[in-house]
């Protein structure tokens, strides 16, 4: 295109309210009323989605009480779709896609909502089909959400048979240029160039779907002709707009209209426009003749007070609308505001200071305030703010209609950004500096020496608007032999260090034990994990843990936490997170998490014939989409040397923990037994203990029935009648139940007492005391604790270790106990059994217990324990000690989480482990009953899969059974 | 039989004693005045003895005096009073408990306008002058829906303002026959036609033959087997006497699937001008002039000469149970054809069912008619300065693609609701809210769900602002008298109503009903004999009856007519 031609270029800005477009020749145009945008849906896949006039003239789900189709019930699935819930949703649904549901099992993509409502109004407004537009957007839209926009539009474009060259940019960045291009002068040029480069301004867009509070640097950039430009730096928003304005009329309204039912406020909400026109400081509409305003039963006439809606405006507590959420909940959910104390106007005031604290060092160049719920002078919560504006160099005083440097620009309405999208569109053609902007920092996961290491896709730390970023990766990608696909794993954050942490992240069901779930006790939340385990399936898990309902106080809360646990044990493959916040209505997805690992793939035509290393070649383009991914094989004999790209739709929620599988066991848990009545012959106990006075001999008679009590495992029955026998108590020392951990503390308090003097006593009681008050687990007496931590150096016995394995949970005490552990392994590698159920302790129960390891001490005791299992297999014996030398093989690779580095997959060691480990299936056939035989097997190769990064948990039921009975 | 269920001559006859016949199994004998209906026990349904179709409720529920178990009102179709044997029967199915009852009954009516009189020329029977009525009523509203669908094809919305504009050029073409299928066809397919028949598709296909031995091109396995089986030793030898052999001969055909609907098309298309030009000849002598008439008669000609290519002559006729294949959904050409041949079939079959339940497709237009009237209201087009209307909202008429016992127009397509304001001296003197309630969803109305004894078509109901008791229901009936060959007089026809209105005011003041709205009548009948409306107010009741012209072509004045009759009921709520 001839840069030269007088082209005329769009800008649009169509967010549900006042929606308009501006051109470059000046003209503008908007709708005349001041009532929100929506779009009515079909009742049918095929049908035509009615947007504009005709929407707003339709009464589908208008609220009325007559005909039935303007009916509005809570829960019920709605056909008319405000424009800005779309938006909204949209933008929350980040890198989702997301639906609207009319019912019948019809929905509609939100993206082709906003496609065909923004192309009525393009068309509408415009005669010519062939220019190039610019279309606003929100400044947290997802790239994903870009490109479901950009595809629905080229769609809707091709039905129309219209030709628009579509561009999007970040609503903000609109206000800016549109500022910019009047105040952006010498001397702001002069600003940027003699003061300092921190100096910024900030852009407040008050809007219905958003209300957004952004800062820019500004910088010089010259174009071709040696002309110079200031242009803004947009940094990437770290999480959406906790602002939506919507919930702020829905908020007055509610208090209002909330006896007329849902209807009525549907009414006041959508189809009048004098709460938004009050919001936005304008004066009321009065039309002849009045609104009708259906109530559930009658009609009315809708004429609100003015000054009653200004004091419920000011006074409106920020929160989301909850009859608007009720409203739309059987289509979409929309979370909206995120609820805090302060009032509306408290709470955009705290957000502007909020700004200005980010800034510390720079001075405010500018300030610009736009959207459709603007007014034209300053409101009374702006001008609170003037204190600190002014402090930081803004000049306040009136007139606020000028675009100035050092002064307040009130823009009332999507002008601004409409005139922005157009002057954006004219650099663009004429080749003039637009903005700056940072790219979305992707993260390519590879795995390399059995971990996960994440590869930096884009460099480059700002990029032209309008511009496209390219890189390309040789050499780090190879096609597997046979294969008709690549798999690769993509994080989007913030820093490497984020990604670090997260692709670590292994560790989820470890940090379970440890959670405190709301409405649940420890123990009971240990109980719904037992549940959850035990079954082969999640769906079992669930209806098991169902069946118990009774054992739980706040069985809703119990279930949720089941299910939340359950995706994490059998590793459900989709995002579970999604369903999480569905459940819960909470609001996790707009906090980052690890579900922003995404799984792509790139689809070949042809399996390859060999194993060929490719090149990934990345474009991308700020406001345009999701970056474009393609593969090259080196070779060029292979595909001809085309390229393949990436299938977005193939996009799916990634865990780290899926990357290969698991290298290491997750902690075990002791899940204490929850019935009351095992405690009744314990409090006797506890009570004669107590007695102060109590003989010697007394005492440790009574040492034994507790020893006996708690090393066994008792019987629970549950809710559904089946039998377990549950452990007393955690590896924590935390009982089951109320009683339980009261009699546990006054035990652990009355032995303290008694053994304040254990200096003195006979080492053999001393021993004896030690092996039996360590069954308290994490509640062993300080007194106990002190006597094994200066016992342990000392080459102690066998079973002093095994005790001290039970009840030491620190970290430096750990380390001398394996060092301890260490010395008792004989030059032939023999390791007596003890030695081993401690080692296997310690890695399985605490959670730092492979931190206390070393090379030496973890390669020591790994050779002991593959000779004591070959001892056993020469023996024939695979009884019990077998499969606790097996556990403690599988629980030293929790030290992988220390060194990646041991027992390497493809290591000769490891090879050598394995050959050992299948040998002794054939062996031990003959010697196992069937059913005994089916569960070694599986633990086998369960520990062969673990030992090359793909352990799966099912073996480790199955395991514990073998090794404890 | 020992379910209640009952006769009523016309639809507000339920509760005047005098319009009312019970029911009992055998035969049953009234007069006819066109809208008879029936009432029987909840949960009871009624079935179309030669269709197996199931009756449709006509409005809500209600509890019939000196009655302890609720009723329904449901419409009798022209079709089994008019038939003769297994036509003019009914079957009532009704659970009593475990029991299901089943019987039947033959309706006997006296004064039915029949479907045929006469025979024509070929010796076929003559479609009587209602019977061409209904073709233009379904080809109205098939107009309808192509008006809807002229921008896009999935639309099935009619704005109201459109449906008045297409009502106002029907008008204005009064002096032409109406439209129908086959005009569209004539005026659209006769250069396609002749390209289509003259290059119709055809293909080469093998087939195996004793064919001279000298000819031979092509052979297969089959051939070859059978050739070795042959005696003798040469070519020659093993052809025989005849001197023929078993081979591949690839041949040309027409007789293709997409060939066949053609020549089924060209014929179909021949049939239906035929039919037209005839009835419209029977209609209006100077029909006969009008482009139509030609266009159709030009078309008549070409199809019959189509039909008789020799590449076509052969061709039988397609078999009814075969899907239209790949050609016929995708060439050019043969889409075309489908297209128009679908509507030419769908005309054909929908011709039993609109006989059948022409007394609904006349509620259907009475109802269109009535939201006319309103956009007429709306409009100020009365110069009428003591009322204002204002829409709230207006509605769209939705039109189905298919009829369904007759109707074409969906339920909730009237327009409302609207603001009525009333004006004296130039003053603002009363508000109130006017609902338009189709009796399929008069259920869910507050006011309207206590009128099922009314048997209304259409229910206009007007609220006052602010209050939830104070209602006054307009009670809209559509009287297909047309159907009745017995003469109407209209004041008489008002008085019934009239009558029955008055029994449902006692009744509903009798009944603890929250809302006891306050009741008028409008009955809108159809008339076959004049081309213009006649209304005739009844003072003394309020109660108003309109005379409406069968043809399409006059509505617009109709419309015109019940809008002066809104204007009319109104003034007198208020008085």
């Amino acid at each position: 295109m001839n840069p030269n031609a007088k082209t005329k270029l769009i800008g649009c800005a169509a967010f549900g309210l006042g929606d308009l477009t501006a051109s470059s020749q000046g003209s503008i145009l908007s709708r005349s009323d001041f009532c929100p945008s929506v779009a009515i849906l079909p009742g049918r896949p095929n049908g035509i989605i009615l947007t504009g006039e005709q929407a707003n003239a339709s009464r589908e789900h208008s609220g009325l009480p007559w005909p039935p189709e303007a009916w509005i019930k809570q829960g019920d699935h709605l056909r008319r779709v405000p424009i800005f819930s779309a938006w909204r949703s949209l933008v929350e649904a980040r890198d989702r896609h997301i639906r609207w549901e009319v019912g019948g099992g019809v929905s509609f993509s939100v993206a082709r909502i906003l496609a065909d409502h923004i192309a009525n109004l393009l068309i509408s407004c415009q005669e010519e089909k062939e220019v190039p537009v610019t279309i606003s957007i929100p400044d947290d839209l997802d790239e994903y959400g870009q490109e479901s926009l950009l595809n629905e539009l080229r769609k809707e474009f091709d039905r129309l048979n219209a030709h628009f060259k579509v561009s999007l940019l970040w609503r903000p960045v609109g206000a800016a240029l549109a500022w910019l291009e009047e105040a952006g002068g010498d001397i702001m040029k002069k600003v940027v160039v003699e003061r300092n480069p921190e100096d910024f301004f900030i852009v407040l867009y008050l809007g219905v779907d958003s209300i957004e509070c952004v800062s820019f640097r500004i910088k010089i950039r010259g174009d071709k002709k040696g002309l110079y430009y200031v242009v803004p730096r947009r940094e990437r928003p770290k999480r959406i707009s906790p602002l939506a304005g919507y919930d702020w009329a829905g908020n007055v309204l509610e208090r209002i209209v909330q006896a007329n039912g849902e209807g009525a406020f549907w009414q006041a909400l959508v189809s009048f426009p004098d709460i938004w026109e009050t919001l936005a400081g304008r004066r009321l509409t009065r039309v002849d003749p009045p609104r009708i305003w259906g109530l559930e039963k009658s009609y009315s006439l809708w004429e609100p007070d003015a000054n009653q809606l200004s004091a419920m405006i000011s006074s409106a507590k920020c929160g989301p609308s909850e009859m608007l959420r009720e409203v739309q909940k059987g289509s979409c959910k929309v979370n909206g505001t995120i609820s805090c104390e302060s009032s509306w106007p408290e709470r955009i005031a705290a957000i502007i200071r909020e700004r200005l604290n980010t800034h510390e060092s720079g001075r405010l160049l500018g300030m610009i305030v736009c959207g459709p719920l603007t007014p034209p002078e300053p409101p009374s919560w702006l001008s609170s703010c003037f204190p600190e504006l002014e402090s930081r160099g803004l000049d306040t005083r009136g007139p606020w209609d000028l675009r100035e440097a050092n002064r307040l620009w009130m823009s009332p309405g999507e002008t601004a950004i409409a005139q922005g999208c157009a002057i954006f569109q004219k650099r663009l053609l004429e080749c003039q500096p637009t903005y700056l902007d940072t790219l979305p920092q992707y993260f390519l996961i590879v795995r390399e020496n059995g971990g996960i290491s994440p590869f930096p896709l884009v460099d480059q730390r700002d990029v032209e608007g309008g511009d496209e970023y390219n890189k390309t990766i040789k050499g780090k990608f190879k096609i597997e032999k046979n294969t008709r696909k690549v798999d690769i794993v993509i994080s989007r954050h913030s820093s490497l260090e984020e990604v670090v942490n997260l692709a670590n992240a292994f560790d989820e069901l470890d940090r379970q034990l440890e959670v405190e779930v709301e409405g649940l006790s420890r123990a009971e939340a240990s109980l719904v994990r037992h549940f959850v385990r035990e079954p082969e399936d999640r769906y079992k898990a669930l209806r098991s843990l169902e069946s118990n309902r009774k054992e739980f106080g706040h069985f809703e809360s119990a279930f949720k936490y089941a299910e939340r646990f359950a995706a994490l044990w059998y590793e459900i493959k989709e995002d579970h997170y999604s369903s999480n916040s569905q459940v819960s209505g909470q609001r996790d997805h707009l906090e980052p998490n690890d579900s922003q690992f995404r799984s792509l793939s790139f689809p070949f035509p042809i399996p390859a014939p060999d194993e060929m290393p490719v090149d990934l070649h990345m474009r991308i383009r700020p406001a345009s989409g999701m970056a474009h991914l393609e593969i090259k094989p080196e070779r060029e004999s292979f595909l001809r040397g085309r390229p393949v790209f990436v299938d977005y739709r193939t996009m799916r929620p990634f865990h780290p923990e899926e990357f290969g599988g698991r290298g290491w066991p997750p902690l075990v848990e002791l899940t204490p037994n929850p019935n009351p009545s095992i405690w009744v012959h314990m409090e006797g106990v506890v009570s004669a203990l107590e007695n102060p006075s109590i003989s010697t001999d007394e005492f440790f008679a009574l040492l034994n029935q507790v020893y006996d009590f708690f090393k066994s495992r008792k019987q629970y029955v549950s809710g559904d009648n089946s039998i377990r026998y549950l452990p007393v108590l955690s590896q924590d020392g935390v009982a089951g139940c109320l009683k339980g951990e009261e009699i546990v503390f006054r035990l652990s308090k009355v032995l303290q007492i008694h053994t304040e003097f254990m200096s003195l006593w006979d080492m053999n009681r001393v021993d004896k005391l030690l092996t039996r008050v360590t069954w308290l687990y994490g509640l062993t007496p300080e007194n106990l604790l002190n006597q094994l931590r200066k016992g342990i150096p000392k080459d102690p016995k066998p079973r002093t270790l095994e005790a001290a394995s039970r009840a030491i949970m620190a970290q430096p005490d750990l380390t001398s106990l394996f060092k301890s552990i260490v010395k008792k392994v004989h030059p032939q590698n023999n390791l007596v059994i003890q030695c081993i159920r401690a080692s296997k302790n310690i890695l399985s129960y605490r959670i730092n217990g492979q931190n206390a390891l070393n090379d030496d001490s973890a390669n020591k005791l790994l050779d002991a324990v593959l000779k004591e299992l070959r001892k056993y297999a020469d023996q024939n014996n695979y009884e019990k000690k077998f499969f606790v030398s097996l556990s403690l093989l599988l629980y030293l690779l929790r030290y992988r989480k220390v060194d990646s580095r041991f027992l390497y997959p493809d290591s000769y060691k490891t090879k050598a482990i394995k050959n050992d480990l299948e040998l002794y299936i054939k062996r031990m056939a003959p010697h196992l009953t069937p059913a005994r035989m089916v569960d070694a097997k599986k633990i086998i190769k369960g520990i062969i899969d673990f030992l090359d990064f793909s352990g799966k948990l099912a073996i480790l039921v199955p395991l514990a059974r073998l090794s404890e009975h | 039989m020992r379910v209640q269920a009952r006769l009523h001559l016309w639809p507000w006859s339920c509760a005047t004693s005098s319009e009312t016949f019970d029911l009992f199994e055998g035969e049953a004998c009234f007069p006819f005045y066109g809208s008879p209906t029936l009432s029987i026990v909840e949960g009871a349904e009624i079935l179309l003895a030669s269709r197996y179709e199931r009756f449709h409720q006509l409005g809500p529920p209600f509890l019939p005096p000196n009655s302890k178990v609720n009723c329904r009102l449901f419409e009798v179709p022209h079709g089994t009073v008019a038939a003769d044997k297994a036509g003019g029967q009914i079957l009532v199915h009704c659970r009593e408990g475990r029991e299901l009852l089943r019987w039947k009954v033959r309706l006997r009516p006296d004064g039915v306008v029949p479907r045929y009189e006469g025979i024509d020329e070929q010796g076929k029977p003559k479609d009587s002058p209602l019977s061409r009525t209904l073709l233009n009523w379904s080809s109205f509203f098939d107009e309808l829906l192509d008006e809807a669908q002229r921008h896009d094809e999935r639309n099935e919305r009619l704005e109201w303002q459109a449906v008045r504009d297409y009502l106002e050029r029907l008008k204005k073409e009064a002096q032409h026959p109406f439209r129908s299928v086959v005009v569209d066809i004539a005026e659209k397919m006769r250069r396609p036609l002749q390209e289509t028949v003259r290059s119709s598709r055809r293909v080469l296909f093998r087939e195996r033959g004793l064919l001279p031995a000298c000819q031979m091109e092509e052979t297969d396995s089959a051939c070859l087997q059978w050739y070795i089986k042959q005696p003798g030793q040469s070519m020659a030898e093993k052809a025989g006497p005849r001197q023929r052999l078993l081979m591949v001969a690839r041949k040309e055909t027409h007789n293709l699937h997409e060939n066949r609907i053609l020549k089924d098309f060209l014929l179909r298309c021949s049939v239906a001008g035929k039919r037209y030009i005839a009835n419209a000849r029977s209609e209006n002598q100077t029909f006969m002039v009008s482009k139509r008439i030609i266009t159709v008669q030009a078309l008549v000609a070409l199809c019959n000469q189509l039909s008789e290519v020799p590449h076509l002559v052969d061709i039988p006729a397609p078999n009814p149970a075969t899907p239209p294949n790949y050609v016929l959904l995708n060439d050019v050409r043969y889409r075309v054809i489908w297209y128009w041949y679908q509507k030419l079939l769908r005309q054909e079959n929908e011709k039993d069912s609109f006989w059948d339940w022409q007394s609904r497709t006349w509620d259907d237009i009475a109802r269109l008619l009535v939201s006319i009237a309103i956009i007429l209201c709306k409009n100020q087009l009365l110069d009428n300065s003591s009322f204002r209307f204002s829409t709230v909202y207006e509605g769209a008429l939705r039109i189905r693609s298919e009829q369904i016992l007759g109707c074409r127009a969906a339920a909730g397509s009237e327009t409302g609701p609207l603001l009525i304001e009333r004006f004296k001296n130039g003053r603002l003197v009363h508000r109130a809210v006017m609902e338009i309630v189709h009796p399929d969803q008069a259920e869910h109305h507050p006011v309207t769900c206590h009128l099922g004894a009314t048997g209304a078509h259409l229910y206009i109901v007007m609220r006052q602002l602010g209050t939830t008791d104070r209602a006054h229901v307009l009670i809209v009936w559509a009287a297909h008298t047309a159907g009745s060959s017995k003469s109407h007089n209209w004041d008489a026809i008002g008085k019934s109503a009239h009558n029955a209105l008055q029994g449902y005011q006692a009744l509903l003041n009798i009944a603890r009903v929250s809302c006891r709205p306050h009741l008028s009548g409008l009955v809108i009948c159809s008339n076959r004999e004049r081309d213009k409306s006649e209304i005739e107010f009844d003072n003394k009741s309020g109660t108003v009856v309109i005379s409406v012209p069968t043809a399409p072509a006059n509505w617009l004045g109709a419309a015109e007519d019940i809008a002066h009759a809104l204007v009319y009921i109104s003034e007198n709520i208020n008085e």
